[in-house]
């Protein structure tokens, strides 16, 4: 053995000290306040009745400590006639409450603990404070102290501790002088450029920032290899500083290119590497292949540029000689193989393009793949192109060698998986071509599973013997697990306003269970989600201990209070504003409360919601609210109050369900009448349940491309409950799919149909709660509700809108509308539809898109307008 | 120098052991990058190798930057067979640590295994004693002999102890490195 590990292992030992580990604990006690004790008290393993352990009162103290709370935690034993008195007495950090500013006063504490980053109940240690301290004697300096000291003390208080810094700022430097020189012709516009100027506070980065202008100045001016240099003098007697601009500007310099035509865009671009390269050799050579690169991608697959530097009086001049070569273009493309049951891919190599090296190595690649996949493992593929430019014929030799199936599939492991989880099913399967893709999937997949179950040293090998004509290959993947990680306590430290129960409940990876790697991660992105931390991280305090290991959670909370304003429009509000006030984690508890107004020429809605995210100790999220809203409608104007109850569930990561209950009750009037429904139920109550269940797939809402979005809505209002009686549903679908790169097609339908029970109840729904059809939404070319009989307990809409891209701010679309309403579901009738066209514009703005829409109706009946305009934002559907 | 930040240590010990009622079993006495020493730590690698409480406690700051050094590197894992034969080693040259915890012991083995391995990995490799050296060392030590071994019987030897004193020299420097990096906290 060597000597460094004698030195390390070997010793004498002295006489032991008297023992008290082994003696039996009579009574276990924290010398802390009561809070600190009822959360301390999950982590005290000592246990009354059995022999005091010293690794286990050691693992108690690294718990204690890992809280972030203590800088130390003394535990005494002792002894008693019953046993041993263990008490742990931990000794708090010194945890920010305020900082103070003694000496000069030159910084306010607030301007200091932001230089400083100082957080409040950040922990003081004396490093930190050391840091803090520099950091603020910097910055002082920078201000123009050149001699400013900092110190940083902690003075202990109930509840924490003040961090004092002692500020010696000593006087503040000024300029005396300020000159440029070797600005040579552009001297003169060097020195406007001098800043501080003389007799300004000497303030450095600003000094800096001059020398950076005059270099740019003179790099703009023709010398790209321009060099300004700042020195400062400082006469401590009289706090003056000399400035001398030290300029460097090097030759004349410029660029040229012979040998081949440069376009625009590519001059441009050398030039600017050039220039913002200093001329220096790399970005010289970095020009040479930028122009190849060019060239290559054009077909002068044999281009090659060289460089020479000439000195031409005062002008310095790189000439870049560009030798293109013939250009070649792809006459053909052929796959000779020795298989025909491959399904070739699409190639970049095609005819009529130009014949770049590059693109026939990938399509090579893309063809080895296809072959791959199709299980001839053994696979060549070469790209065979004549040198020279002109038309070249390109053919792709693949040699696909044996077809291999998987003849036998085996994971030979000690430590069998759960059976219902998902890597036991394997890619790799009897039967299927032998592919070396599936055999790396599974093996990631294998891996991340034993990992998930606690084994983070496995290891998977895996191995494929092929049969002698390589036709069959028994696959064995050897999974050597390693030790088993388990987690012994989970820690939560940063906290001041929430509650522990909030960040354990969200935490998918227990005490007691596996160290899943999944379920840190799971448990770090639920925690952020939450919305209640800036910051948090979940960690392992002792990385190095076998067997279990202890979970820290370090969060940093977020400011408990939110405010947001928007501006809107909508084609009935016209202007609107909104503000929402939230407050979230009431009672320490993930709790929300959040007050809500909008505002509008036509109307206002004010909604006061609470949210409980654990309703009834489940992960379920429960919102009660109350409102009141007021609007004008084209035929009515309402006031609508009342209270619901809702709560969600995903059923899946795409299916949802909402299920509400509630009460309102609605004031209609001014009724305009200009169809035939009645003018019943001016005043009317809804009461009662509804639900609604919705599958979203698409990528945006806002702006989607493709998937779909799916809802069905229910309601159900009944007098025994207060309201009026009648059940309605709504069902809508939309649909996108992007045709090309800049179109999309959107289509939509939309189904709603109504009607009262009871005999004593009008057939008509009430007014407000009708289905109405014409507007920015719907059978665009009829102005809001207007489509007759103007409300209905029955509506067919359907849409189809080809979406343009036009640019990055604009896009245009065609669209046609179809659709009515019906005054009863007896009404309804597939043969009595109104048509619309038309075209739009939308303008992407912060808000969403900003939408004009001009509306045409193709079955125009007499007294009807032609067609309407609509603006608004957002998209119809 | 590297012993003046833990003279406050030792005294406030004495005094916080004699306002303590009962007698101190365990407590942090100095934190490494966020990771605490205990008591009882330092108390082990006393027993373990006969120091005194605050070179003991340096001991420990060394070792504990060394390990988190060598925890990075995938050749330091040590496996279970290696913990055995370090633990079966340190009974061997030293039976009174038979009566110390094993668990307790099997962590020291284990830790100061990994430091071992990333020595042996990182350090080795750079120790190059040149055959000049050898020359030298032989004569110095062999010269004034009267009957001294030949050159050939003790060149080996001679190599492995140059080698090792290279190799401490390193680690020294490495620990010194590690130091300046560090954030160490004593308690009082």
């Amino acid at each position: 053995m060597s000597a460094l590990a004698t030195a390390l292992l070997l010793s004498t030992l002295p006489a032991p000290r008297r023992a008290v580990a082994g003696d039996v604990v009579a009574s276990v006690r924290i010398a802390a306040p009561a809070a600190d004790v009822e959360r301390l008290s999950r982590y005290v393993e000592v246990k009354v009745g059995e022999p005091l352990r010293a690794d286990v009162v050691r693992h108690v103290v690294e718990l204690f400590y890992a809280t972030g709370e203590y800088e130390d935690v003394i535990v005494e034993a002792e002894p008693d006639p019953a046993g041993l008195d263990v008490v742990f007495r931990p000794i708090p950090a010194p945890r920010l409450l305020s900082v103070l500013v003694e000496g000069t006063r030159v910084i306010s504490p607030g301007d200091l603990a932001s230089i400083a980053r100082l957080r409040p109940r950040e922990t003081l240690w004396r490093v930190r404070l050391e840091r803090a301290a520099q950091d603020v004697a910097l910055t002082l300096a920078s201000r123009g102290y050149l001699e400013a000291q900092v110190t940083g003390s902690v003075r202990r208080s109930p509840g924490g501790a003040d961090a004092i810094f002692t500020v010696g700022a000593g006087p503040r430097a000024r300029v005396r002088t300020a000159h440029v020189e070797g600005g040579g012709a552009l001297d003169g516009a060097l020195r406007s450029r001098i800043r501080p100027a003389p007799g300004d506070i000497f303030r450095r980065e600003r000094a800096k920032a001059a020398a950076e202008a005059m270099r740019r100045q003179l790099v703009h001016s023709g010398h790209w290899r321009a060099q300004v240099e700042l020195e400062e003098s400082y006469d401590p007697a009289s706090a003056r500083v000399a400035l001398l601009f030290r300029a460097q500007p090097g030759p004349l310099t410029g660029v040229e290119f012979q040998g081949a035509r440069i376009g625009h865009g590519l001059r441009a671009t050398v030039e600017g590497l050039l220039r913002d390269g200093g001329l220096k050799a790399d970005s010289l050579e970095e020009a040479i292949d930028v122009l190849e690169k060019a060239f290559h991608r054009q077909g002068y697959r044999d281009a090659t540029v060289s460089r020479r530097q000439e000195t031409r009086g005062p002008r310095e001049v790189v000439v870049y000689e560009v030798r293109p070569g013939a250009l070649a273009q792809v006459a053909s493309v052929r796959i000779d193989a020795d298989v025909s049951d491959v399904e070739w891919p699409r190639l970049a190599t095609a005819p009529g393009r130009p014949l770049r090296d590059a693109d026939t190595a990938e399509d090579a690649r893309r063809l080895a793949r296809a072959l791959e996949d199709a299980g001839h493992a053994s696979s060549r593929v070469e790209a065979a192109a004549a040198e020279g430019g002109g038309a070249v014929p390109v053919v792709f030799h693949a040699q696909a060698g044996p077809r291999t199936l998987v003849a036998s599939v085996r994971v030979d492991t000690s430590v069998p998986l759960p059976t219902d989880n998902p890597a036991r099913e394997l890619s790799v399967r009897v039967g299927i071509p032998y592919r070396i893709r599936d055999l790396a999937r599974d093996r990631n997949a294998l891996l991340i599973a034993y990992r998930d179950a606690g084994y983070a040293q496995v290891e998977v090998k895996p191995e494929a013997a092929l049969s002698e004509d390589r036709q069959q290959a028994d696959v064995v993947l050897h999974v050597i697990a390693g030790p088993r990680l388990s987690v012994d306590h989970v820690v939560v430290a940063g906290l001041e306003r929430t509650e522990e129960q909030v960040v354990r409940r969200e935490m998918t990876v227990k005490e007691g269970g596996p160290l899943g790697q999944q379920q840190v991660i799971e448990s770090q992105r639920r925690l952020g989600a939450l919305g209640l931390f800036q910051r948090v991280s979940v960690a392992e305090v002792d990385p190095e201990s076998a067997g279990q290991r202890t979970l820290l959670v370090s969060a940093e909370e977020a400011p408990l209070t939110t405010v947001a304003y928007g501006i809107g429009y909508s084609e009935n509000d016209l202007l609107r504003g909104s503000l929402e006030v939230t407050r979230r984690n009431l009672f320490g508890m993930d709790r929300t409360l959040s007050a809500f107004a909008r505002l509008s020429f036509r109307g206002s809605r004010f909604l006061t919601t609470f949210r409980e995210p654990y309703f009834l100790g489940r992960r379920q999220e429960m919102f009660a609210s109350g409102f009141r809203e007021e609007g004008e409608r084209p035929f009515f104007d309402f006031v609508r109050y009342g209270g619901l109850l809702q709560t969600a569930r995903a059923l899946s990561p795409r299916w949802s369900l909402i299920v509400r209950g509630g009460y309102q009750r609605v004031h209609v009037f001014n009724v305009i009448n200009p169809g035939e429904v009645s003018r019943e139920f001016g005043n009317y109550a809804v009461a009662g349940p509804s639900s609604s269940v919705v599958n979203d797939t698409r990528d945006d809402p806002l702006e989607p491309h493709r998937g779909h979005f799916l809802s069905a809505d229910v309601e159900y209002s009944d007098k025994r409950l207060g309201g009026d009686t009648f059940v309605k549903g709504f069902v809508q679908a939309s649909a996108f799919e992007r045709l090309t790169s800049r179109l999309v097609l959107a289509v939509n339908a939309r189904f709603g149909l109504a009607r009262t029970i009871g005999l004593e109840e009008s057939i008509f729904l009430p007014r407000a709660e009708r289905f109405y059809a014409g507007g920015d939404y719907s059978l665009r070319g009829f102005s809001l509700d207007s489509v007759l009989p103007s409300g209905g307990n029955a509506v067919v809409l359907g849409s189809a809108e080809l979406r343009v891209d036009a640019g990055r701010y604009l896009a245009a679309a065609v669209f046609s509308d179809v659709g009515n309403v019906y005054p009863l579901v007896s009404d309804l009738d597939l043969r009595d539809l109104r048509y619309t066209a038309g075209v739009g514009l939308r303008y992407k703005s912060a808000l969403g898109p900003l939408r004009v829409d001009w509306g045409y109706k193709l079955d125009r009946r007499p007294g009807e307008s032609a067609y309407h305009v609509h603006l608004t934002i957002g998209h119809a559907f | 120098m590297r012993f003046r930040p833990v003279l406050g240590v030792i005294l406030s010990s004495l005094l916080l052991g004699s306002a303590a009622r009962g007698e101190v079993v365990e407590r942090i006495l100095a934190v490494v990058d966020g990771r605490p020493l205990m008591l009882s730590e330092v108390r082990l690698v006393q027993q373990l190798r006969g120091l005194e409480r605050v070179p003991a406690l340096e001991a420990l700051v060394d070792e504990q930057l060394m390990l988190r050094e060598a925890s990075r590197l995938a050749q330091s894992v040590v496996s279970e067979e290696d913990e055995q034969r370090a633990y079966e080693s340190l009974l061997q040259r030293n039976r009174n640590a038979s009566a110390l915890p094993e668990a307790d012991l099997r962590r020291v083995v284990r830790r100061q295994a990994a430091i071992l391995k990333y020595v042996e990995y990182r350090f080795r490799p750079q120790v190059q004693v040149a055959d000049a050296a050898v020359r030298d060392a032989y004569e110095k030590e062999y010269g004034p002999r009267a009957d001294p071994p030949s050159f050939e019987a003790a060149a080996s030897e001679i190599r492995r102890q140059l080698a090792d004193r290279e190799l401490g020299e390193k680690i020294e420097a490495w620990i010194k490195e590690l130091r300046a990096g560090a954030e160490i906290r004593y308690n009082p």
